[in-house]
């Protein structure tokens, strides 16, 4: 009579095993915490004066910088470094308004919201 | 010793008879066993096939959205590239497309020429100031003529005129 209760109890500790491995997933979702820096303050740019001074005009500009306590003097561009100089303003303009729309393309699509923040002119 | 036979038979056969309904159970709990695994497993896969899935769509959604930003941007250096150049005609010819030269002209008609550059160094220096971030005013916002407009950077300063419009 031992024989079959060992042989039982042998039975029963093998039940429920199984051969199909168990599949294990791991999902893991980390954002990472927007950083939310505030823009850069907007320049806020002195406007200025240009004088064309020429030899017929340059005795009435002197007085005119003489009644106004201004030192006589006039710092001069030839007209070639005029039109340089317009045209090296318009290239930081230029380097300035993509820099600053690469920056809100970048906050975009990192941090999510509206596309029309990335093209806040035009 | 018959008797002792037939009781060792008698033994053989029952235990035989409890060792094969143990080994039916033992089959039948190991199927359950496996099949509910198996259910397990299937559900597990359908569930990753579902994450692979919204991964994917994640991240078709990711590509049309930097291929609009990369168009956004080229668009805007296109434009940056139209304003430069017609910066650079116009110190060269003017509306009419005859020759201009602003040295010339200038010397003949310094005080003009003095508020010509003036207002356009003013309307430069505004293009820098809303190219780093300032708001744009009402009036330049409603800018839809030509006489209106900030001729340095329109595309920037004034986003309802069009060039069309008034020519």
């Amino acid at each position: 009579m031992q024989i079959p209760l060992i042989l039982l109890l042998l039975t029963a500790s093998l039940v429920g095993c199984t051969n199909v491995d168990r599949i294990e997933t791991l999902s893991t979702s980390a954002e990472r915490t927007p950083l939310n820096i505030d823009p850069a303050d907007p320049v806020d740019l002195k406007r200025i004066d240009w004088i064309v001074v020429t030899p017929d005009n340059v005795d009435d500009i002197m007085s005119m910088l003489e009644e106004s306590d201004n030192n006589l003097v006039v710092f001069g561009v030839t007209p070639s470094d005029y039109e340089d100089l317009s045209l090296n303003m318009s290239e930081i303009r230029n380097h300035i308004n993509t820099q600053r729309r690469i920056l809100l393309q970048y906050k975009l699509y990192y941090e999510g919201g509206s596309s029309s923040s990335s093209t806040p002119d035009r | 010793m018959f008797g002792t036979i037939v009781s060792a038979i008698k033994i053989v056969v029952i235990s035989g008879t409890v060792l094969g309904a143990l080994g039916a159970f033992w089959y039948v709990s190991g199927l359950r066993a496996d099949l509910q695994q198996s259910q397990e497993n299937v559900r597990t896969l359908e569930s990753s096939v579902y994450e692979q899935q919204t991964l994917i769509e994640q991240m078709k959604r990711d590509q049309q959205l930097i291929s609009d930003l990369r168009d956004d941007l080229d668009r805007l250096r296109n434009i940056q590239r139209e304003e430069t150049q017609a910066l650079k005609n116009r110190f060269d010819e003017n509306a009419a497309g005859d020759r201009r030269d602003i040295g010339d002209l200038a010397s003949r008609r310094p005080g003009l020429v003095g508020n010509i550059i003036t207002n356009a160094s003013n309307d430069a220096m505004r293009c820098i100031e809303i190219a780093s971030g300032a708001k744009l005013t009402e009036e330049e916002r409603n800018a839809i003529r030509k006489s209106q407009i900030n001729s340095e950077c329109s595309s920037l300063a004034n986003p309802s005129y069009s060039s069309s419009i008034d020519g």
